[in-house]
């Protein structure tokens, strides 16, 4: 069995603000093979985003992170300043949600997609960057005149294609995606999604796909993560775990996006009331048993651990 | 009615005073201001308004150009006054000309801002333009030429500090207003049949107020510093001596060539105390008033 | 630019009421007890034409201000023109220096502060600039001219050259600057306050911005995120800033140059006030405010230059 590409063991991130000490990832392991695709879904503040962006140490200075992360066979937590600069981007790239300003709005596109070649090194020189940018951008649909414009004069789905070409600069292992088709419409959130797949094809990429939409991460990806509070509480194979989902948290997630072209998913009343917990208070027991139809005198004594919910399936509820 | 929304004004009181005692910047300037306060209203106490007069001086043997250990606490100068007695009184007038042009500066801005807000369309357009003109107009210079035109009084000075620098409260409150109401349409205020008036009574001022006053606190060092620089210049009231005035009176009688320090730098640090402790006080409720500005 | 245009025609207007609303007769009190021949009275209030309506007068007025006749000065009997022109050099080259040198100064200290919020530095930065930005800047220049050239005798103690000093060329310029020297440093001192923490507190919201996110996860050293991404953003207020304020060059150091007897347009208005020498007053004043629109229309010109966002303006 090879090493997998990105490893994670039992990673916590704490956030010590003004207000405390507050608990946004905890004890999340997770392995993602070369080649293979993770997605990573749950509602925001459940801490999906902070976990992606550890992976790169990308956290903010109050964040304290906890546990091993092993990119491509380096330890992330304990590389000094110059080997973490030279693994970001290189070993793994972000794609950044469009919809916030992920771009420098004074600079133009062209440029900030050349710039980690430069940083990196791994184009000669200017006109080498310049000609693989405007490579770049052909590739991900975009005329070559795209690479003078600057952010603003961009619509939304010609920025998420900027910031894909920009993840693809140096040639990653790994492409962690995160929303990239959030806030984008209907047709061009499809469009990115087949775009991502047909990249990840060509380039062997080995993608972690970040999303609230289950239904997005079920066509995108090949295995699935859920999680809930800042815990993964159920995973397994994609069209697994959407199509009978074990944990009644993945069940509402699931019953809150109808699959297309189905009229009765879409009258039935979406499973999942009221809001996810603060990270800084969460309730007693399992975090969910306040929103869960199923909670019962046992879920409020103690956090249920994962546990195995069927081949290659885990699940962190009493009831599997 | 009146009675809960005093208790919910009294309670918003506290609340503010709770987050303003617990901000160390905001603490300092309030001792400082608490000092300075007391002074000015202590002046009778503290020293004899006689000594302002040069006659009263000389009747009295005051020594010329006294230094502090030569006459107490702060020496005398060119005609024997005592400078410590120039403090204790400019701080009066210091003090209360940034107050009251403090006071006019925001009448002013609020009520423009309120009235191009409120009403909105050609007035707002209007009082927008005249808001930009006079935020061009070079404020020193102008209230220069219009202390010489008026002719030299503490009240005009007020007034011409308050003529002066009130754009700039306009445009704050008037975007103040813009967004309350805003909410206010939400609120459906309107539709239940309030009238202008009730609006900008119970609805706009309590919302605007704090911002009001936070700006108010950061206008007064603005107005304090202008009467200085007027007062340098020889714009002062002769009959009421600020520290702007004593400092003009120190420079203009060659302090500085006899290093008598203990004529300039009395008033000037007076100066600088009040000026930083109401900006500390100003920056530490404007943080209250809008939370996204603090740790700045 | 139209708007520009109409905020000048109103100064334009404003002055012209201004110097009208306390005098019934501007040109009688423009001679007030000094001895000039009824025929130069005469001569100037037919120029401006105070017999006729008052449209007629304004446009007599704007035909007046616009060929640079303000009339004559009181004090020294010479148009209010040329003694204006005279003072222009001194004040250009002492605000000028003073404002560039504040400008990058306080805004590199604002980009230290703010990069390194929360720390000795910060706090050290905050408090040091505040403490110049709370003192009258005057107060402040007397305070350096007797340390500085009356206790220890550094520098002179004022004017642009000493007194009777026959230098020519080279040397002349030298005695020029070293004369500039403690105005200059007054007036840096004093104006870099408003940089730093205009600077400071526009980084920090940028500072927040995801777009340097994306440049630290690219791989970009800690100085490239800051000197590439962040502060090319937060220096557009700032940049408005510096063009407003080199609007007030002309205008900003009334005091200090009156404190070291600086030869400018400063001290020109302090001697005009003694007087009052009203028509000086009238001219400066105006061309105060001319030299304001004139730097607004240029803050406005080059926001649209240097922010992609602001296409028309």
């Amino acid at each position: 069995m090879t090493e997998p590409l990105l490893s994670m063991r039992d990673v916590s991130v704490t956030y010590h603000g003004s207000g405390g000490a507050v608990p946004a990832v905890r004890r999340v392991s997770l392995d993602l093979e070369r080649g293979g695709s993770l997605g990573l879904a749950g509602e925001s503040g459940c801490g999906k985003s902070t976990l992606a962006n550890s992976i790169l140490r990308l956290l903010p200075p109050d964040a304290v992170v906890e546990g091993q992360i092993v990119l491509d066979g380096k330890d992330v937590l304990s590389l000094r300043p110059g080997g973490l600069r030279a693994a970001r981007w290189t070993a793994g790239a972000i794609v950044f949600q469009g919809a916030l300003h992920a771009l420098n709005p004074v600079q133009t596109v062209g440029r900030q997609i050349a710039e980690p070649m430069l940083i990196h090194g791994t184009v000669p020189d200017e006109e080498a960057a310049e000609r693989r940018t405007v490579e770049l951008l052909g590739r991900v649909g975009l005329p070559a005149a795209r690479a003078d414009s600057y952010p603003h004069q961009l619509s939304g789905g010609q920025r998420q294609r900027v910031l894909i070409a920009m993840a693809l600069a140096c040639e990653p292992m790994l492409l962690i995606a995160d929303e990239p088709t959030t806030a984008l419409d209907l047709m061009v959130q499809a469009q990115v999604l087949r775009l991502l797949e047909e990249l990840k094809e060509e380039h062997d990429l080995t993608l972690l796909f970040i999303t609230h939409d289950l239904s997005v991460l079920t066509y995108a990806c090949r295995d699935l993560a859920v999680m809930y509070a800042g815990r993964i509480v159920e995973d397994g194979p994609s069209w697994e775990v959407f199509g009978g989902p074990a944990h009644p948290y993945t069940k509402g997630l699931a019953a809150a996006f109808p699959t297309i072209g189905d009229p009765s998913s879409r009258m039935a009343p979406s499973g999942l009331g009221g809001d996810p917990p603060m990270p800084g208070s969460l309730p007693v027991g399992c975090p969910f048993n306040p929103r869960c139809p199923y909670a019962t005198e046992a879920c409020l004594e103690a956090e249920p651990e994962l546990r195995i919910a069927g081949t290659d399936r885990r699940a962190a509820c009493i009831l599997v | 009615m009146t009675s809960i929304a005093m208790q919910r004004r009294k309670a918003t009181a506290g609340r503010v005073w709770r987050q303003f005692r617990s901000s160390r910047q905001g603490m300092i300037g309030l001792s400082v201001l608490a000092v300075f306060v007391i002074v000015a209203l202590a002046a009778p106490l503290l020293a004899d308004i006689r000594e302002l007069n040069p006659v009263f001086a000389r009747a009295q043997g005051n020594p010329q150009w006294a230094s502090p250990d030569q006459f107490g606490p702060l020496g005398t100068d060119y005609i024997r006054r005592s400078v410590w007695a120039q403090f204790v009184w400019g701080s009066r007038v210091s003090l209360f000309v940034g107050l009251a042009a403090t006071v006019l500066t925001i009448f002013i801005g609020s009520v423009v801002g309120i009235v191009s807000g409120f009403i909105g369309g050609k007035t707002d357009g209007a009082l927008m333009r005249l808001t930009e003109w006079f935020l061009v107009i070079p404020f020193l210079p102008l209230a220069i030429v219009l202390a010489s035109i008026l002719g030299r009084s503490v009240w005009n000075i007020i007034f011409v500090i308050g003529i002066t620098s009130w754009p700039s409260t306009a445009r704050l409150v008037r975007a103040q207003v813009l967004t309350v109401k805003q909410r206010l349409f939400v609120d459906r205020a309107r539709s239940l049949g309030a009238g202008g008036g009730h609006i900008v009574g119970h609805h706009i001022l309590p919302n605007v107020s704090g911002l009001i006053l936070a700006n108010a606190t950061l206008a007064v060092p603005i107005s304090i510093l202008t009467e200085t620089s007027l007062s340098f210049l020889g714009l002062g009231d002769p009959g009421a001596a600020s520290w702007g005035k004593t400092l003009e009176e120190a420079f203009v009688n060659g302090a500085m060539v006899r290093n008598a320090w203990w004529y300039f730098l009395p008033a000037g640090l007076g100066i600088l105390a009040v000026v930083l402790a109401f900006t500390l006080i100003g920056r530490t409720l404007e943080e209250i008033a809008n939370p996204r500005l603090s740790g700045r | 630019m139209a708007g520009s245009l109409l905020t000048l025609l109103f100064v334009l207007v404003f002055n012209f009421f201004l110097f009208r609303i306390v005098q019934k007769d501007p040109i009688g009190s423009l001679f007030r007890g000094r001895n000039v021949p009824q025929a130069v009275i005469d001569n100037l209030r037919e120029a401006f034409g105070l017999d006729q309506p008052l449209l007629t007068q304004f446009f007599l007025y704007m035909r007046e201000t616009f060929s640079l006749n303000f009339g004559v000065s009181y004090q020294s009997r010479q148009p209010v023109w040329d003694e204006i022109v005279a003072a222009i050099p001194a004040t250009v080259a002492l605000v000028g220096v003073s404002a560039i040198l504040s400008a990058v100064i306080g805004t590199a200290l604002g980009i230290v502060a703010a990069w390194r919020r929360n720390t000795w530095k910060d706090h050290g930065i905050t408090s040091g600039t505040m403490l110049f930005y709370s003192m009258p800047d005057f107060w402040l220049g007397m305070i350096l001219l007797v340390g500085l050239a009356v206790v220890v005798p550094l520098f002179p103690v004022g004017g642009i050259v000493d007194a009777g000093s026959t230098t020519t060329g080279l040397a002349r310029l030298l005695e020029q600057t070293y004369h500039m020297a403690l105005p200059a440093f007054t007036l840096t001192l004093a104006y870099l306050g408003e940089y730093t923490l205009v600077t400071r507190s526009s980084l920090l919201d940028v500072m927040g911005e995801d777009y340097l996110t994306v440049a630290r996860a690219k791989g970009l050293r800690d100085k490239l995120v800051r000197n590439r991404h962040a502060v090319p953003n937060a220096l557009l207020p700032v940049i408005t800033l510096a063009a407003i304020n080199f609007g007030f060059v002309l205008s900003g150091a009334i005091a200090v140059e009156a404190v070291f007897s600086w030869p400018g347009l400063g001290k020109a208005t302090a001697d005009a006030i003694r007087g009052p020498d009203l028509p000086m007053l009238q001219g400066l004043f105006l061309l105060f405010s001319a030299a304001v629109i004139f730097f607004n229309l240029v803050a406005d010109l080059t926001y649209g230059f240097l922010d992609p966002r602001v296409e028309d303006i």
